[in-house]
């Protein structure tokens, strides 16, 4: 329970953080979406918080489970990565929506996890490299236990999901033609930012 | 015909005078030396014959650019000379070595503002609320000309605009243009935003903005300083030389600047506004092959309208062969008296260039008055 609670506290204190570290990928995708309603657009919100939880919950299981295995090299890898795949993604976005009927465009978006894109993103946005994740991570490598590591990264996730609401604000904006088209460009600008930031990051070590 | 063409000339000097003694109330130097007295006075005649041959010879964009681009050499002569030693110092600290004011950096760090005033207010600490006087400085600009300081004043854009001017005609004269591209500068300015405010670094500075060349020398000591070189001076040298030298446009600030999408998002509180007369226009495009920052485009052409990322820089105004195009108050020429003498004094374009040729004429006596000060020593000295 202790920890559950310091869990929930490192992810209110650092929530903020978390906001600002997704906001440049969940903001963009929400602007340039247009959706039939906007509950269309909420349930794209909650797909992605929830992309989020499964990857908490992941990444809470796995490094209680490895314990002091998991050194920091290789989570750094897959951080590296997960920045990296997000760029992608977001790329492939752009494209879709700048040139939707092209045919490349179109075989890439077709299988079943382009129509959960906010649930992607999520997950990969959830192993981030934002501070307060990392925190909380070296955390549950002390902890070493699987069963602790999940529960503590779902409160550490309560804790930050509270801070994601600010973002509603950005529905509205999408039913404007303007906002859409900034949107669609700002995810083209979203996929070259992260993807350069995963490449630095792997170079620089 | 002469009695008329020595009232409008009388009428241009009035106003370059006015123009003047306004110049001279605002930003006079009556407490330093002499030679920086005199440079001050330099730049106010200058400000004046500006604003005497606009309203003489009706070519308002001509006399504005060479106003624009004198600015953005003074700007880069001062501080990249004081860099080398030439001069005084032209930052506001020694501890702090940036330019003392950068819209650009201002607006795409926007949220880290006001992180770091959250945090000044925290303090208690009144020195700490510099941004704050910066923010009240930019609503008198926003209000004195709002969206006009992309063409009038910004110590930066004179730098594509000269370049643009440099050949006669465009090298390249058939092209497409994507009209989403225009809405990129917003784009950038939001995602700069938010990405900024991630990583508390001024990142669209850091990585992108190729215009702090002007201001500071850079380091290559680590691979990542050296692709945000790399990456800054490719932007720089395809939109603020190559492009607007073979397309006659001006690339940087229409589709990159990310302060042109705030100015042009603010710039609305501003009254100014350029209007086309339905009843004159002949929908010869003239205008649109003009504008020098992909503002107008066909639609806007058949609907009269004008978008809100135009800057008034007056380029349309003088292709027109109509004159259907004008500077208006809220979409009003403004005629304030009956008698046509004074209505050529007291318009909305007159009251327009006047606001802008102060508020330019202002930004430059911070930077241009030393220079020529420096430059009056060392020949005074030889």
């Amino acid at each position: 329970m202790i920890l559950m609670a310091e869990g929930f506290i490192l992810g209110l204190s650092t929530g903020p953080y978390c906001l600002t570290a997704c906001a440049p990928l969940l903001a963009p995708y929400l602007m340039a979406d247009a959706p039939a309603s906007w509950k269309t657009q909420i349930r794209a919100l909650i797909e992605f918080v929830a992309g989020r939880l499964t990857a908490y919950v992941i990444f809470g299981l796995t490094a209680g489970f490895l314990g002091k295995n998991l050194s920091g090299p290789l989570s750094a890898k897959i951080i590296q990565s997960a920045l990296i795949v997000s760029g992608l993604l977001m790329l492939l976005y752009f494209f879709k929506k700048a040139s939707p009927h092209t045919s490349l465009c179109a075989a890439l978006w077709r299988p079943a996890w382009a129509k959960r894109f906010p649930f992607v993103l999520g997950c990969l946005v959830g192993i981030n490299i934002c501070p307060p994740f990392v925190a909380g991570l070296s955390r549950v490598i002390d902890i070493g236990s699987a069963g602790m590591g999940m529960l503590y990264f779902l409160a550490f996730f309560a804790g930050t999901t509270l801070y994601l609401m600010p973002l509603l604000i950005v529905l509205p904006l999408s039913v404007i033609k303007r906002a859409q088209t900034i949107g669609t460009l700002m995810c083209g600008l979203a996929g070259l930012w992260f993807i350069a930031k995963g490449l630095l990051g792997f170079f620089s070590r | 015909m002469e009695i008329k063409n020595n009232t409008d000339k009388l009428q241009s000097i009035i106003f370059a005078m006015a123009l003047g003694v306004c110049q001279g109330l605002i930003g006079f130097p009556w407490s330093e030396e002499l030679l920086l007295q005199v440079s001050h006075v330099l730049w106010i005649l200058f400000v004046s014959v500006i604003g005497f041959l606009i309203l003489d010879t009706n070519r308002i964009s001509r006399w504005r650019s060479v106003f624009f681009v004198v600015l953005a050499v003074f700007f880069i002569l001062h501080f990249k000379a004081s860099l080398i030693g030439l001069g005084k110092n032209p930052f506001f600290s020694s501890d702090v070595q940036e330019v003392p004011y950068c819209h650009i950096a201002m607006a795409s760090s926007f949220l880290n503002y006001l992180y770091q005033q959250y945090l000044a207010f925290q303090s208690g600490s009144w020195k700490l609320w510099g941004p704050l006087s910066l923010g009240v400085l930019w609503l008198a600009v926003t209000l004195s000309i709002g969206r006009a300081w992309c063409s009038w004043a910004c110590f930066y854009g004179g730098i594509d605009d000269g370049i643009s001017r440099v050949l006669p005609k465009p090298l390249v004269k058939k092209y497409t243009f994507n009209k989403t591209l225009r809405d990129l500068p917003a784009a950038i300015l939001i995602f700069m935003t938010l990405v900024s405010l991630s990583a508390m670094l001024p990142i669209f500075c850091l990585w992108l903005c190729p215009l702090k060349i002007t201001t500071a020398f850079l380091d290559t000591h680590s691979p990542t300083r050296l692709l945000q070189i790399i990456l800054f001076s490719a932007i720089g040298i395809s939109t603020l030389i190559v492009l607007p030298l073979i397309l006659k446009k001006r690339f940087f600030c229409g589709l990159i600047c990310p302060f042109g999408a705030w100015q042009s998002f603010f710039g609305r509180i501003n009254p100014f506004r350029v209007a086309i007369a339905p009843d004159k226009c002949t929908q010869c495009g003239l205008c649109l092959k003009s504008c020098p920052t992909f503002v107008l485009n066909d639609d806007a052409l058949k609907n009269h309208t004008i978008s809100a990322y135009c800057n008034l820089c007056g380029e349309c105004i003088d292709a027109c062969p109509q004159n259907a195009m004008t500077y208006t108050l809220l979409g009003r020429p403004i005629h304030l008296f009956k008698s046509k003498c004074l209505t050529r004094l007291f318009n909305a374009k007159t009251f327009f260039v006047f606001s802008c040729l102060l508020v330019g004429g202002a930004v430059g006596g911070l930077f241009v008055p030393p220079r020529i000060a420096y430059f009056l020593e060392v020949v005074f000295k030889q």
